[in-house]
């Protein structure tokens, strides 16, 4: 588990430069989770959660060409890596294990 | 303008590596902000952003990002300590021991010194607490008293508007408490005013402090000994009866008085009970006075306003019951009063005045053993810097292919520091160790009471830790900086010089310890010698099979009976009733003068005792003129026995018998009251060893406090078993309370005892530690000149030669040492013999014997390794592989 560790945020996070593929960067991740999700994003989280998992390897990242747009910045593309999947997959597994366990009858909501 | 100011800010503290992409979204917001919302917004915008985006995942590297010390190196460092500690397991061994030796002995000197450093500083407002002693002259009768007249805390808190309040207390001493039909021998009594109550706050656990001891018959408990009384009872307002005459109601119970404090009481009576605490009497000093100013700065004007104070008050009785005027007898000279204000934290280290509460440390002691704490650290430093550079050869080729490997100097040093660090704080575990295991023994000896001294409340811990590093550091730095200066060359071509640039310091060193060594044997010898001496010394009276019998004046009318009772018994060949035991410190001080003088100048101050007539026969008093009291000559009563020095001071050189002294009341009017001298006792020690004897007088007269039997020999326990059983038929259940003369005799010399024994133990201690440095050393050297030990056996020397040849070295160091510690030694003793009246001349065969036994220590010391070295094969000594 502790290989695999992955925050709430840095799940979404992670699925979303997953969505993105090719065209991943600060500005299209942050706005295409603002989208799906309909909540704001803060800048510093999400940079802050993109370089928290590059260096535990779950994502890539490179430099893009130098344009004329942003005062000539260039900007930085991520990738999920197989690392970063697996992790996916083994909290996605692991929830849905979870899921299927509660049995039925905790479901039908009653007032009690 | 915000924008760019903003992108300054970001490019700070933000991580090169992200700070250009990060940048360039930050840019895309901008603009769209810009169309959006206009200038100002994306400004603002922007620069919002920058400051939220401080992360600590997006911060430059730096002291958060990196790790705060280069654990690796670290870890290295100890590993390598480890290693080389396991490789020389031996010289590993002596060197710990050494220091944990010398940083349990050092551990306990701190908890000394500190407890010491500690005395009345736990009262609130202790610094505004002053006791008032004085310096009082009359002729040539000098007193420093911790006392004033009964009067004087009450004025000076009428008249001194600083004084906040001034109370008293009287006395120490032990009287028969009966709580129900239960009896307790109570020590440690005394009477205090509810002011001195007020002025110490003691922590009260019940009762009301504004009215503890404001009327008569009123006593104060300490908690342990409420609990002794009442058990768990609740002991406020129960009655208890006091000396079996007086019905007392308990008041108040305060938390059991600290250890720290320079008295000690564990039961206060109302001062209202006691007559003589009214009196208005200026001329004695029976009351101890305590003083709580409104600041301490005080003290000073206090003090200076004194003498106006004291003529006025003081005066006229001097002018009444001396005759003289006190303002002229001032000016004179003739007579000197002066009373000061003592601060309340001094009182234990600073103050040595006749009659202290307690007894008292001085400061001196403090930094007596606080030098020789540091001194015997330093002796486990030297140890430890000596066995490191005189071990540098074995080192030398590692730190050669280290600083080949590209090592820096500096990375050196830290490395031998590392290892000098752990070396210490495993000898400081060990030290803790022991300290915890000698406790009890440590308690006994310095009769406190400590339980948790290092890691309890107020501990010594920080401290301990402290010294840990600046240990190490001291210890470590002077190797550290002689092997890391070796040139990687030389060394690994094996010229290195086996630390010989440093042979002068490490004989200086081996000079430092032996010379503390043999001062602290010869210190040693000479207390001892001292002690046995008073404990030998003839006292003039005969201290052995006499059985005292305490608190006779409970008997009333049939003291006399019980004494007739006892005197039919065989065993026993004496007795009589007197309070006034020699060797107890009976004090009972007043003046008399020669039947001619018609001045008070004249008086002389003696001790005088009330005494039966069967006292010189019970104590084996001799005579040296005259006769002893006789019971059947009335004329007796106004009869006085002197001892020589009284003579002398008197004048009465030639017949004394027949002449008469007088009191020094009612000199002026001439109504003093006359004695007849009917006997000369020869001067015999009536206080203790450690006091001179001075003038002495035996009245007959009633003194009723205790009962003294002299019995035959080896009867002690028939003769005890008697009086009881006699005691008992008399006195109805009181408890029978008895000591031996010989026991309280021996008790007196407590304080000297304690002297000797700390001065051993010292002694024992460095010379130990000193040794352990030695044998190391000496294995050293004699494995550095294994190759000539075998050459010159070869050749044909003896081992006598050679054993010669290894000792000679040591032997120079330690006589030069004893040349260093001898006139050292001389002159503390000196000063310390010089305190005792009675004392021994120092003896030129002690420090011969000092320091033989110091090289006889070290012979031995070095003996094994040198005799193993020098037996040796010569094929062993110089086969190479």
């Amino acid at each position: 588990m502790k290989k695999y560790q992955l925050g709430e945020f840095e799940e979404y996070v992670l699925l979303t430069v997953g969505v993105l593929h090719g065209d991943a960067y600060g500005v299209s991740i942050k706005e295409e989770i603002e989208k799906r999700l309909k909540r704001k994003v803060s800048i510093g989280a999400l940079q802050s959660a993109l370089r928290r998992m590059e260096e535990k390897g779950f994502i890539v990242s490179e430099l893009g060409e130098t344009t004329k747009a942003r005062g000539g910045k260039r900007k930085r593309y991520f990738k999920i890596t197989a690392f970063g999947k697996k992790a996916l997959d083994y909290n996605m597994q692991t929830r849905m294990e979870l899921y299927k366990e509660i049995q039925n009858v905790a479901l039908q909501y009653k007032l009690c | 303008m915000l924008k760019s100011l903003g992108e300054k800010i970001f490019r700070l503290y933000c991580h090169p590596d992200f700070a250009e992409d990060i940048l360039g979204d930050l840019e895309e917001y901008y603009e769209h902000n810009l169309n959006v919302k206009g200038q100002a917004y994306a400004n603002r915008k922007f620069f919002i952003d920058v400051l939220l985006l401080f992360r600590v995942s997006l911060l430059r590297s730096n002291w958060l990002t990196q790790n705060i010390i280069y654990t690796t190196m670290v870890k290295n460092n100890i590993k390598v300590a480890y290693r080389s500690m396991m490789r020389h397991k031996f010289y590993s061994m002596l060197n710990l021991l050494g220091l944990a030796v010398s940083m349990a002995a050092c551990i306990f000197i701190a908890m000394y010194v500190k407890h010491e450093l500690s005395y009345d500083k736990h009262f609130p407002n202790s610094e505004r607490i002053f006791r008032v002693a004085n310096y009082l002259k009359f002729a040539d009768n000098e007193f420093n008293l911790p006392t004033a007249p009964d009067p004087f805390a009450k004025t000076v808190q009428e008249e001194f508007p600083e004084v906040v309040r001034a109370g008293r207390t009287r006395g120490n001493t032990s009287m028969l408490i009966r709580v129900g039909d239960q009896y307790f021998q109570q020590p440690r009594i005394t009477w205090a005013d509810q002011e001195f109550m007020d002025i110490f706050r003691f922590s009260l656990i019940s009762g009301d402090k504004a009215h503890l001891l404001d009327e008569p018959n009123t006593v104060v408990l300490e908690e342990s000994t409420a609990r002794k009384f009442f058990g768990n009872e609740d002991p406020i307002g129960q009655t208890i009866r006091v000396d079996n005459t007086t019905d007392m109601k308990v008041t108040g119970v305060i938390a059991d008085i600290p250890e720290n404090t320079h008295f000690d009481y564990d039961m206060f009576i109302s001062m209202l009970n006691r007559e003589d605490a009214r009196q208005n009497f200026w001329l004695s000093n029976n009351f101890v006075t305590y003083v709580e100013l409104q600041n301490p700065d005080q003290q000073a004007a206090f003090d200076g306003k004194m003498l106006d104070f004291l003529i006025k008050h003081m005066g006229q009785q001097v002018q009444q019951f001396m005759g003289a005027d006190m303002q002229e007898g001032l000016d004179a000279g003739a007579m000197d009063i002066r009373y000061y204000l003592q601060p309340l934290k001094d009182i234990h280290l600073y103050s040595s005045l006749d009659f202290e509460l307690g007894e008292t440390g001085t400061i001196q002691n403090v930094y007596f053993f606080s030098i020789i704490g540091a001194f015997i650290l330093l002796i486990a430093c030297i140890n430890f810097m000596n066995m490191a550079t005189a071990r540098a050869a074995i080192r030398a080729k590692e730190v050669g292919v280290r600083k080949v490997l590209g090592s820096m100097r500096h990375q050196l040093i830290g490395q031998f520091i590392t290892e000098a660090i752990l070396n210490v704080s495993l000898a400081m575990v060990f030290g803790i160790l022991l300290v915890y295991a000698f406790l009890p023994a440590f308690n006994e000896l310095t009769e406190k009471s400590m339980e948790n001294p290092i890691f309890g409340t107020g501990g010594l811990w920080p401290y301990l830790l402290l010294a840990t590093f600046v240990v190490g550091l001291l210890a470590g730095s002077y190797p550290a900086f002689i092997l890391s200066s070796f040139s990687p060359v030389k060394v690994l071509k094996g010229q290195i010089t086996k630390g010989k640039a440093s042979k002068w310091l490490r004989n200086t060193l081996v000079i430092v310890q032996f010379a503390i060594s043999i001062f602290l044997i010869v210190g040693s010898l000479m207390v001892y010698q001292q002690l046995s001496f008073l404990q030998n010394k003839q006292l003039g009276f005969n201290k052995d099979q006499i059985l005292i019998v305490h608190e006779t004046q409970l008997l009333g009318e049939q003291l006399n009976a019980f004494k007739t009772e006892l005197e039919r018994n065989p065993m026993v060949e004496g007795a009589s009733v007197s309070g006034y035991i020699p060797a107890t410190d009976a004090l009972n001080d007043f003046p008399f003068l020669r039947e001619e003088a018609s001045s008070p100048d004249e008086a002389v101050s003696t001790q005088n005792w009330y005494v039966d007539e069967d006292y010189a026969r019970v104590f084996d008093i001799e005579l040296v003129a005259g006769r002893f009291f006789d019971k059947d000559l009335a004329s007796d009563s106004s009869a006085v026995i002197v001892n020589e020095t009284a003579l002398k001071r008197f004048g009465y050189t030639e017949n004394p018998i027949g002449k008469r002294i007088k009191t020094l009341e009612g000199v002026v009017n001439n109504r003093s009251e006359t004695f007849t001298i009917i006997g000369v006792m020869k001067d015999f020690h009536f206080r203790n060893m450690t006091t001179n004897i001075t003038p002495h007088a035996l009245f007959l007269g009633k003194s009723n406090s205790a009962l003294s039997i002299r019995f035959a020999p080896e009867a002690a326990a028939e003769v005890v078993d008697y009086a009881q059983n006699t005691w008992d038929n008399f006195a109805g259940g009181q408890p029978f309370e008895y000591s031996f003369l010989d026991q309280i005799f021996k008790n007196q010399f407590r304080s000297q005892q304690r002297v000797k024994t700390i001065f051993m133990v010292f002694a024992i201690l460095a010379i130990t530690i000193a040794c352990l440095g030695l044998f190391g050393l000496a294995a050293f050297v004699t494995e550095q000149r294994q190759k000539e030990i075998g050459i010159r056996k070869v050749l044909g020397a003896s081992t006598f030669t050679l054993l010669t040849l290894l000792f000679n070295n040591f032997t120079w160091l330690i006589l030069l040492s004893a040349a260093l510690a001898i006139p050292l030694a001389w002159w503390y003793m000196e000063d310390w013999l010089s305190a005792y009246p009675f004392r021994i001349a120092i003896d030129p065969l002690i420090f011969l014997a000092g320091t033989a036994g110091v090289l006889i220590i070290s012979w031995l010391t070095v003996g094994y390794q040198s005799l193993k070295a020098a037996r040796r094969n010569p094929v062993d000594n110089l086969r190479y592989e």
